[in-house]
């Protein structure tokens, strides 16, 4: 079965388990948000689905095979992973850095790279830095930069198939760069590809998202339907405050309740 | 008789002006007192004497001369002391068909006759080369030494807190020990620095030192100031001999002649 | 302006700092081929040359002027290029793969282990039954090479190179190699110790036809498997993780890096002592000329390793004719303050 999943995931950093128990699977055309609060094992998960940390039980399985098995090469093939704050060693310009996601498929800079580069410039809203050296940019356009890159890994030719793991792709976009971002991961979703997200805005993943996975603790609290998973009550408990869950044009938005409003107020 | 030998001496010789480059102190030296300084047309940096030697053009120190600077001369023969060097040098000479002679360490007064037999053979003065290495063994042979032996230390390079001092197997031992004196550091082999302490426990009454040694160290005065030193009877004496560097290591010609020096200089009260 | 054109304008600005490059390394092998202590014509120079390719020229060469020229003086400027490419290709890996472009490649230890092999075969007469000329750079390149196996090894951690270690252990072991150098020198007699002096200023006067043949695998293996490493690399600029993530294999990548910077390095030291700061300030002098991509900072640094060790080594050895600079002092005399003005630089 097509998905990129993980079952009964648990990592350990030293002699501490960070993430225990947790199943997670991302299938092709869908857009999977991992929210929680900090500490909650969030980038843990996503690294563990990249293949960087090894589980200590459970496995990362690809289309049903382990990720182990895989080759380097063949897995950057089938999946790209955009983690956060890029920094580089050297002044490449962005076209350069963009181009580095074309490595995995031989990456020698024929017409079908620099076509996927001008793509995914352009899908991430990245087009008009092409020229520009990668270290003078602003965090907001380091970040397009590196999800055009991400992009130009799993989006060339056909992205069906093909897996895109965000960290916090929205951290440092203002609010229509991350609207920009999270349309254009829907639009990789869309045309076949998976997309796993680690979001801070719980807003941005009921706006987003397919489904929801919430992680508290390094367990996974709940998962499912946006609507079903983010509920005020469990909200609540797992990030320690008062949350409210309003109604209004149509949609519903996450928000903390003003002081004195909250009917179960949490202790702090 | 002087008449054949002569007339196999225009025969033997090499057609052309023979060309030496001589590396080497002691070997410069020997090959000026043969009476071929005109031959000479390159020297290695440490070849001070005679001063005529010093016009000529340099190719490095001799441990690490230039092949190219070397051949660039023209020699016909090149001499050098056994420390000539880079290692392939040599060889590298050789393979251009230059005749390198590299003579056996000179480091007593034994050493420094051979050698300049094994130069004046080299050069095809055998005659005045064994000339020159009796006299050496004469005049050494003629020192009286001095009863009790002066205790000397020899210091070599004074640099920081310890002095740089000769201990046994180097050739200012044998000077040393030629002069008639009886080298105050027995402990050690080669030249070592010595701590405040044993300076003081090796009990010198007489200090030997080098003309440019004793400049490095800036001065006699200075010199007394080193750690250790006006402690010991030689400090308290101020006994200090001091004979240029040149004359007391090179194991050349004069090497008789700086036995002769050193033993009466140490002989003074 | 489209990806196309981008690269494609970078691409020509690559081959045309190459080319420059290129260009100049011809000229400082002609002009360092035509100078030296003993004056040989150019034109003789150049009918040596044609003659040894079966061409003939109207120029005479007098037989003794030709055999210099073939035995002293030409493998001397084919050894110094060959040497200048690995020690700024080693250099230049090096800055690639600890990602920092102030790293050297005797960070990782094997300059000092080479010191301490030579000085033992020096002072301590190791290796005595053999020629010193054979002694000495065998033991260099042995030194050279055990040290940075040693680094290697404090470093891996469950078959994973960390790549900070590495460098601490590179700093742990060149302290080591100092001190025990700094013990052979106690050791060492006057005689040794001058001997010892001269080897690690570096020189390249020792240079005939045999030693350049041993030394060339050592030497030009580094430089042509460069070329493997840009690419990976490049995606190594990112971070270890990304380059991951781009399907490098990245343990690989480490160790194939740490091998030839032991084997350029250890085979250079051995045939020249040391000779430094080439491998620090050419791969950064090829990044401001020509950018930080490797495709262009290797062969870039190549090129022009050896142009600048090929140029050094000629004034190395016409200033104080007959007599030479040792090598090492000039390139050290170009390349320190280069690298303080560079850092200067980097302050804002």
């Amino acid at each position: 079965m097509s998905a990129l999943e993980s079952r009964c995931l648990t990592v350990h950093r030293g002699d501490r388990a960070v993430l225990r128990e947790v199943d997670v699977r991302v299938r092709p055309g869908q857009v999977v948000a991992v929210v929680g609060p900090n500490g909650a094992g969030k980038s843990t998960l996503l690294g563990a689905l990249a293949g960087d940390l090894r589980p200590a039980s459970g496995a990362v399985l690809l289309d049903g095979e382990p990720l182990g098995s895989l080759s380097p090469r063949a897995l950057a093939r089938r999946r790209a992973v955009m983690r956060q704050d890029a920094t580089l060693a050297f002044p490449f310009p962005v076209a350069e850095v963009v181009l580095m996601g074309r490595l995995p498929h031989g990456g020698r800079g024929n017409a079908a790279d620099h076509a996927a580069v001008d793509a995914a410039l352009r899908r991430a809203g990245a087009a008009h830095l092409a020229a520009r050296p990668f270290p003078g940019l602003s965090g907001g356009e380091r970040q397009r930069v590196s999800l055009a890159r991400a992009l130009a890994q799993v989006w060339g030719d056909a992205p069906a198939g093909r897996y895109l793991l965000l960290d916090e792709p929205t951290a440092a976009l203002d609010l229509g760069a991350a609207h920009a971002a999270l349309a254009c991961a829907r639009a990789f979703a869309a045309a076949g590809g998976g997309v796993l997200c680690v979001l801070h805005d719980l807003n941005e993943a009921v706006r987003y998202a397919d489904e929801v996975v919430l992680l508290g603790g390094g367990r996974r609290v709940a998962a499912g339907r946006p609507g079903a998973v983010l509920r005020a009550g469990v909200l609540s408990t797992v990030y320690g405050v008062p949350v409210e869950i309003l109604e209004a044009a149509g949609g519903r938005f996450v928000t903390v309740a003003p002081a004195g409003r909250a009917e179960g107020e949490v202790e702090r | 008789m002087w008449t054949l030998l002569s007339l196999w001496v225009a025969l033997a010789a090499p057609p052309a002006e023979p060309r030496l480059v001589t590396l080497g102190v002691g070997v410069t030296e020997t090959v000026f007192a043969l009476g071929l300084g005109d031959a000479v047309v390159g020297v290695d940096t440490s070849s001070l004497v005679p001063a005529e030697a010093t016009k000529r053009p340099k190719v490095g120190y001799v441990r690490a001369a230039s092949a190219e600077g070397i051949l660039a001369l023209k020699p016909t023969l090149v001499l050098a002391d056994d420390a000539l060097g880079p290692p392939p040098l040599k060889g590298q000479l050789e393979a251009v068909g230059v005749k390198v002679v590299v003579l056996p360490k000179a480091e007593t007064v034994e050493d420094a006759a051979a050698r300049v037999r094994a130069v004046g053979e080299a050069v095809g003065r055998k005659a005045a080369a064994d000339e020159l290495a009796v006299a050496i063994m004469t005049a050494a042979a003629e020192v009286r030494p001095k009863k009790p032996a002066a205790r000397a230390l020899f210091v070599f390079v004074h640099g920081g807190a310890t002095l740089q001092v000769a201990g046994k197997g180097t050739g200012a031992h044998a000077m040393l020990t030629a002069a008639g004196a009886e080298n105050a550091v027995q402990g050690y082999a080669g030249y070592r620095p010595l701590t405040a302490e044993a300076v003081v426990l090796a009990r010198p009454t007489v200090v030997v030192t080098t003309t440019r040694a004793l400049a490095a160290a800036g001065g006699e005065e200075a010199l007394w100031r080193s750690p250790g030193l006006a402690a010991t009877p030689a400090g308290q004496a101020r006994r200090l001999v001091v004979l240029d560097d040149a004359l007391l290591l090179a194991f050349g010609p004069r090497t008789g002649l700086a036995v002769a020096a050193l033993a009466e200089a140490l002989g003074q009260p | 302006m489209t990806a196309a054109a981008l690269f494609a304008a970078r691409r020509r600005r690559h081959l045309t700092r190459l080319g420059a490059l290129g260009v100049a390394l011809g000229l400082a092998v002609i002009v360092a081929a035509g100078t030296g202590a003993m004056r040989i014509a150019p034109s003789t120079v150049v009918g040596a040359l044609a003659e040894a390719i079966g061409l003939s020229t109207p120029w005479a060469t007098a037989p003794d002027e030709a055999a210099v020229l073939w035995a002293i003086r030409l493998p001397r400027v084919v050894l110094a290029a060959l040497v200048g490419a690995a020690l700024a290709v080693t250099g230049a890996l090096c800055q690639g793969l600890f990602r920092n472009p102030l790293a050297d490649p005797g960070l990782v230890g094997v300059a000092s282990g080479a010191a301490l092999g030579a000085s033992a075969v020096i002072v301590l007469g190791v290796g005595a039954a053999l020629p010193l000329t054979v002694a000495l750079p065998a033991a260099a390149f042995l030194g050279g090479v055990l040290f940075t196996v040693l680094a290697h090894r404090v470093a891996v951690r469950g078959g994973r190179t960390d790549v900070a270690t590495l460098l601490l252990a590179g700093i742990g072991l060149n302290a080591v190699g100092f001190a025990g150098l700094g013990l052979l020198t106690f050791v060492a007699d006057d005689a040794q110790l001058r001997g010892l002096t001269f080897w690690l200023l570096g020189s390249l006067g020792g240079a005939t036809w045999p030693a350049v043949a041993a030394a060339a695998p050592g030497l030009v293996l580094p430089v042509v498997l460069a070329a493997w490493l840009a690419r990976p690399l490049d995606a190594l600029v990112l971070g270890e993780t990304e380059a991951a993530h781009l399907g490098v294999p990245v343990e690989r990548v480490r160790r194939a890096v740490v091998a030839l910077v032991a084997l350029g390095v250890g085979a250079a030291v051995a045939v020249t002592g040391t000779i430094g700061f080439v491998g620090l300030v050419v791969p950064q002098g090829v990044r401001l000329l020509a950018g930080p991509d490797h495709r262009v900072t290797l062969p870039g640094s190549a090129l022009a390793g050896a142009a600048l060790l090929v140029g050094a080594d000629a004034v190395a050895r016409t200033v104080a004719a007959p007599a030479e600079v040792p090598v090492g002092v000039v390139t050290t005399l170009i390349g320190a303050p280069a690298f303080l003005t560079l850092l200067w630089g980097r302050r804002s």
